[in-house]
């Protein structure tokens, strides 16, 4: 009797034990799941390698019948990705190199890298695509990706042929974008901080109290970090809140993207950043 | 036969998501319902069976997901909740559609805590519900045609189950 109970008493303590680990194991890996050590990177190439096999056919049929629709979205991804925020940010570019006639490249100067999604949201939770571009191709960690309509994500977890592109519409999206609003020609900076999926809007923080900005204005990328060019656009100005303590404007942002069906995407390189 | 379904599945559950809308309600789960399905014909050989649940569900990790262990821990935790339903209902087509369907709701009720407790995801009840209900759809006719394929073969192979 006495040996039966202490048996469930061990098995319970190993089961408990077990969760606990798998839990901590868990937080460990989910957290830091951008970055894929060479075997990862083998397997998830091998795997997708396959799996695009399997899929050419599949592939074929679709692109015959898409064909033309394709290279029109390429074409429109690769001339007009943020054409209209470009034209002005541009303008505003140059008067700023004729006063320092030592800059190389300009924040705005992209390189662009099409590429194809492979798979989509394979987890219910994670809003991500895979694309078929990768390191070999000179794709690296939090690099923007686009569609016609504008931003879509940025890279991560970078195989050598494949690439995970989180998107914005993630709820653990914790990489804060610089954006700036367009007020009537002159900006309004903030921080694309995250996605609230009640109401499908992007949000916008850091904005300043007492700075009007008009519903239905321009949002752009300003090009301030490490790998986001100046002029993507983001999204328009949709509603305007004050946070909890009302020192800040919360700004709700409009994506003209859609993001449920995301077939085709376009990679940017920062000028500077292409060897 | 087995694993070329398990192959099968897991390839068509990359290739189907590209082709349905991201958001809507046909979010495929064709590896996991795939490994529910076979169950029954492992149950001589269950070392064998958790083992396929391990192998497929580090593959599954580390080709779609980029983690690792986690949906193997995942896979086999669902796994073992359908066999313990196994245990109770004969194999039939109701009952296996019956089995999906709760392991599914398994699935995503221990992925979305985990989630919730590792700080990815915010607690909320109505997308855990938009979660199961939108897998629920296809993953069903997927489970009744892998019964069908499974049913088959059975018969070809003249293979008697265990109870």
């Amino acid at each position: 009797m006495y040996q039966k109970k202490k048996k469930k008493k061990n098995v319970i303590l190993i089961i408990i034990v077990g969760v606990i680990l798998f839990l901590s194991a868990s937080y460990l890996i989910l957290r830091k799941k951008e970055h894929l050590n060479p075997v990862e990177s083998l397997v998830k190439d091998g795997g997708l390698f396959i799996e695009k096999i399997v899929m050419a056919p599949f592939s074929f049929f679709h692109d015959k019948m898409t064909d033309q629709e394709l290279k029109q979205l390429q074409e429109k991804a690769n001339s007009s990705v943020s054409f209209e925020a470009k034209n002005k940010e541009l303008e505003k570019e140059v008067a700023e190199l004729k006063k320092s006639l030592d800059l190389n490249t300009v924040l705005s100067e992209q390189v662009y890298l099409n590429a194809t999604a492979i798979n989509r949201n394979m987890d219910y939770w994670y809003q991500s695509i895979t694309i078929d571009k990768g390191r070999r191709s000179g794709v690296s960690n939090n690099m923007p990706v686009v569609v016609s309509e504008g931003l879509v994500g940025t890279t991560s977890s970078v195989s050598n042929f494949n690439s995970t592109v989180k998107l914005l519409t993630n709820e653990d999206f914790h990489h804060k974008i610089s954006i700036k609003i367009d007020v009537n020609g002159h900006y309004v900076y903030g921080l694309l901080s995250g996605y609230n999926s009640t109401n499908k809007m992007l949000q916008v923080e850091g904005v300043a109290e007492n700075t009007e900005i008009p519903i239905g204005s321009l949002v752009t990328t300003t090009g301030l970090g490490e790998n986001m060019p100046a002029g993507i656009v983001v999204g328009y100005v949709k509603n305007i809140t004050t946070d909890n303590f009302d020192l800040a404007k919360l700004v709700e942002v409009e994506s003209k993207v859609n993001f449920d069906d995301i077939r085709y995407v376009t990679v940017l390189k920062r000028k500077d950043h292409v060897s | 036969m087995m694993l070329v379904l398990l192959v099968i599945s897991f390839l068509l559950e990359g290739i189907f998501s590209v082709m349905v809308p991201m958001n809507g309600f046909l979010c495929p789960l064709f590896t996991i319902v795939c490994l529910i399905g076979i169950y029954p014909y492992f149950k001589r050989y269950e070392n064998t069976y958790w083992k396929v649940c391990v192998i497929t569900g580090v593959c599954y990790d580390i080709i779609y997901m980029n983690t690792l262990l986690v949906y193997a821990g995942l896979f086999l935790a669902t796994c073992y909740f359908a066999s313990i339903l196994y245990r109770f209902f004969q194999y039939r087509i109701c009952n296996s559609l019956l089995i999906v369907l709760l392991s599914i709701l398994v699935y995503r009720v221990i992925g979305f805590l985990l989630l919730v407790i590792t700080g990815v995801i915010p607690f909320s009840t109505t997308k855990l519900l938009d979660s199961i209900i939108s897998s629920l759809f296809v993953n069903l006719i997927y489970s009744v045609l892998l019964y069908g394929v499974l049913e088959l073969f059975r018969r070809q192979k003249k293979i008697i189950l265990q109870r």
